[in-house]
């Protein structure tokens, strides 16, 4: 086996290149790649969103707490599922959420200024 | 070593191989972290109109409704899983089914696109604009509302359209660079480059997926809440 045959061969055993070959899952009787899965989870919360979103006036701020929770779900899952980030280098997800953290703070401190002050 | 040859894996060890594909989605992932920060400063200056100016928000949600922008956060969904799909796709060794699957996120991205152009309109249409502006007595957002202050309705519906365009139109010209970042991997996917080794497709996912997840919240913030 000549050298370049062998690194081809290590490397399809340990690059991304061969990932995700047991990446379905069964529900409901339904055998589908995660990733639909995750689609489907998508849809669903965003319909949920929107009959919130349209019936926010009897719901006030409830339903405003219900909305982002939703939000942040669905972001969870896109980053998660979607970015790797639940199988990848926890350094990546450092890189992701120190800056989220100092943005939401920021904003909440903002919200809370007085106008005009 | 050059980035071609990075991705054909040609003389590199399993270890290098991996070492440089980490590298290249940590870049990646750090450049996300700055454009954290930038669509932060948009999102929170929108929260702080939202919490000040409840009624001007409450009558564009009245005024246009969420059918048009529903349609597009479905469109920007399914086009994150065609990404995630044409990844899969490569990863088992299928070159056609990855061409096949950015295809399809190439040309959501640009649906997408397209029914941003045709809400801008509507807006424009119902004079919110960009620059803060003087809205007229008789405009139809004001009038789909029971007001008790029209004059500050009025004055406040004047300054929502900056908050509103800024981070919407910033968006857009993301998804435009990756529409344009879809075309070239489709390109290079062709010739054959990811076939060994397909972090750049990922690379440019963890982009296209970020440009979903920042819509995802601006769906809520700006259309819902």
């Amino acid at each position: 086996m000549t050298e370049e045959t062998q690194n081809t061969q290590e490397q399809s055993e340990h690059t991304p290149a061969h990932r995700g070959h047991n990446d379905e899952l069964t529900l409901f009787g339904q055998t589908m790649p995660i990733y639909t899965w995750v689609l489907i989870a998508l849809g669903v919360l965003t319909l949920i969103e929107v009959f919130i979103g349209n019936n926010s006036d009897s719901l006030r701020t409830f339903g405003s707490i219900v909305l982002l929770v939703l939000a942040f779900a669905k972001a969870a899952l896109v980053v998660l599922f979607y970015m790797h980030l639940r199988t990848d280098s926890r350094i990546f997800a450092v890189v992701l959420l120190l800056p989220l953290v100092v943005s939401v703070l920021s904003v909440l401190f903002l919200v809370t200024v007085p106008a005009g002050y | 070593m050059s980035e071609a040859a990075m991705e054909h894996g040609h003389h590199m060890s399993a270890e290098e191989v991996a070492r440089s594909n980490d590298n290249q989605k940590f870049a990646m992932w750090l450049y996300l972290a700055s454009e954290i920060a930038i669509f932060s400063i948009f999102i929170g200056a929108y929260v702080i109109f939202r919490v000040r100016e409840p009624e001007a928000v409450r009558a564009f949600h009245k005024g246009l409704g969420v059918t048009l922008v529903t349609i597009n956060t479905f469109i920007l969904l399914v086009s994150s899983w065609a990404m995630v799909m044409g990844l899969r796709a490569m990863q088992h060794g299928n070159r056609r089914g990855m061409l096949r699957w950015i295809s399809l996120t190439a040309i959501l991205g640009t649906v997408f696109l397209a029914g941003q152009y045709i809400e801008y309109r509507e807006l424009a249409n119902v004079e919110i604009t960009l620059q803060h502006a003087t809205i007229s007595e008789n405009n139809e957002l004001l009038h789909a509302l029971d007001l008790e202050n029209v004059e500050a309705a009025r004055e406040a519906l004047g300054g929502f359209g900056m908050r509103f365009y800024v981070p919407t139109a910033f968006h857009g010209a993301h998804v435009l660079v990756g529409v344009l970042w879809a075309l070239l991997v489709l390109w290079r996917g062709r010739k054959g480059r990811y076939d060994h080794n397909p972090v750049g497709i990922e690379v440019f996912g963890l982009y296209w997926h970020f440009v979903d997840v920042v819509w995802v919240l601006l769906f809520t913030l700006i259309y819902l809440i």
